[in-house]
């Protein structure tokens, strides 16, 4: 049993070694596929860090007027925590914004020296908001404002008609009979709609590609493969008279349908590899979070093995194919 | 050890074979002698199970031909030594690599391959073209290595489909021979054949085929056709 399927194993190779330029032809044609899937997951590597650093940087700011207290505040807090696509909330009392405000601008001498002139702080106490998904500010917004309402309610104070309001404004003025001074966006909300969907049509794109170059790589180890089994159709007949049972015909062939894989999987990453480094310094420009050297290198036995899975599938799927067909025993 | 039964094969709408009838025990040298067209072909074709008779049952030891299932033929057919007018050797493996693929199908260890595979192209006389591939040996050699491959595995029978009717006399006599020494070692030997000279000079046992029917059954036969 073990003696056959080495045997098997040693023909498979000897399929592919002597049939010299079909091999490489098909071999080829399976690199190109396999390098495809790469670019498409490296691209997903990137594009999703790209996106995570960007959706790092949004959030939902909410300033409360100075006569606001802190409990308030707190209470505000605490009802915006029950809304569950909210991440986080950061308290930024007036004090603590004061400190940011000085740190940053901490070599600064007008603005120093102008927050000495002032008499007080001026800046508001916020809340920092910040959401699961970046789809889920708007409604977050809303939220904020259906909670206002409610505080506006209790403080006994008339509502203010904000109808004018609409939920796209990106700085909302609101009346000074809430509690909330203003809400505002950071700027990156429209740059992420639209990052999030150039990437989407990227990778949908990029996934047709790759089906399509699977699909051909198919075809074409396919048609090797019939080929190879075609000008060996009477060597076929003659093992069966010499009583090779069917697995010990057709094994060397999906055999020779793996190594193909294999070999490509391999060829493939070899190829990446120069581009990968060429295109780092360039890539961690844009995206310092990011070096796809580095991925690269902590992730080859994982790219490897998983080129090496897909080849190999796709070898001996075409190979498997060709068998069923024209191998009639 | 090998029988044919009332058989009959009809190729579209043609009759081929038309109950034919012949049992040949073990240890048996047996010619199938006919013109070209005659059945004898087909009758092998039967045996070794290459096609199935349109009636009649085929005999092979304990098997009936007829009723194996394709999953079945190759344990038959490692039963069986076959050789062929055009050799049908492996051309993309040696004469050694040819020899040891008859055992290897049959999952035999490595230790004995190497044993015995030099030893029949030894007795063949072909131990110094082991390494040879079939297009560098001409087609007496090309024969002997058939002959090699047949025989390795000690089958019980060894069929020979026109066996020398590509080669010249002397070639031919020299199949004959390793044929009849085959077959003085135990092994029965069905030789199908229309070489008038062969018939005549071996004296075995004749089965004549005409026109698809058996006319003539005859220990120590001789050719009488045309």
């Amino acid at each position: 049993m073990i003696t056959s399927f080495l045997r098997i194993i040693k023909y498979g190779f000897q399929n592919f070694t002597r049939n010299g330029w079909l091999s490489i032809a098909t071999t080829a044609i399976v690199t190109m596929t396999l390098l495809v899937l790469m670019s498409l997951m490296i691209f997903d590597v990137i594009s999703e860090t790209a996106l995570r650093s960007v959706q790092e940087k949004i959030d939902i700011s909410v300033y409360f007027r100075p006569e606001i207290a802190e409990e308030t505040i707190r209470d505000f807090e605490n009802r915006l925590g029950a809304i569950s696509e909210i991440k986080s909330i950061e308290y930024i009392s007036s004090d603590r914004a004061l400190e940011i405000f000085r740190e940053r601008h901490v070599g600064d001498a007008t603005v120093s020296q102008a927050i000495e002139e002032l008499n007080g702080n001026p800046l508001l106490a916020s809340l920092v908001i910040k959401a699961h998904s970046p789809d889920d500010y708007a409604l977050i917004d809303k939220r904020i404002r259906d909670i206002d309402q409610a505080f506006v309610g209790n403080l006994d104070v008339p509502v203010a008609d904000d109808s004018g309001d609409s939920p796209k404004d990106r700085e909302i003025e609101l009346t000074p009979v809430t509690t909330i001074d203003k809400v505002t966006f950071t700027e990156n909300q429209l740059v992420i709609e639209r990052l999030t969907k150039i990437i989407n049509t990227l990778q949908t794109i990029g996934l047709g590609v790759t089906l399509m170059l699977a699909a051909i790589a198919i075809l074409i180890t396919f048609n090797t493969v019939r080929l190879a089994i075609y000008s060996n159709r009477e060597e076929l007949g003659v093992m069966r008279l010499v009583g090779a049972a069917n697995s010990f015909i057709n094994g060397p062939y999906l055999i020779t349908g793996v190594l193909y894989g294999i070999v490509a999987a391999i060829v493939s990453v070899l190829v990446a590899l120069p581009f990968v480094r060429l295109a780092d310094p360039q890539i961690s420009a844009l995206i310092p979070e990011l070096s796809l050297a580095s991925y690269f290198n902590q992730n080859l036995i994982r790219l490897l093995g998983l080129q090496i899975i897909v080849g190999a599938l796709l070898g001996a799927v075409s190979s498997a194919i060709a068998i069923r067909k024209y191998l009639k025993i | 050890m090998i029988a044919f039964h009332n058989v009959s094969k009809i190729y579209a709408g043609q009759p081929v074979l038309e109950d034919v009838n012949f049992k040949i025990s073990p240890g048996e040298f047996v010619s199938v002698v006919g013109k070209s067209g005659a059945g004898k072909s087909t009758i092998i074709r039967l045996l070794i199970g290459e096609e199935r008779p349109s009636k009649g049952r085929v005999i092979f030891g304990p098997h009936e031909v007829n009723k194996l299932k394709p999953k079945e033929m190759p344990s038959l057919r490692r039963q069986m030594g076959i050789i062929f007018q055009d050799f049908k050797l492996l051309p993309r493996k040696t004469a050694y690599e040819n020899v040891a693929f008859a055992l290897e199908v049959e999952g035999r260890p490595q230790s004995e391959i190497e044993e015995l595979v030099p030893q029949v192209l030894d007795i063949v006389g072909l131990y110094d073209q082991q390494k040879n591939f079939p297009n560098e040996l001409s087609g007496g050699m090309k024969q002997r290595v058939a002959i090699a491959r047949a025989m390795v595995h000690r089958p019980a029978v060894v069929i020979a489909d026109e066996p020398t009717g590509n080669l010249d006399p002397v070639n031919t006599w020299e199949i004959i021979n390793l044929l009849l020494k085959i077959n003085e070692l135990g092994t029965t030997v069905m030789l199908a054949t229309h070489s008038k000279e062969i018939i005549n000079k071996i004296s075995k046992r004749v089965i004549s085929i005409d026109s698809g029917q058996v006319i003539k059954d005859e220990e120590r036969g001789k050719y009488f056709l045309i």
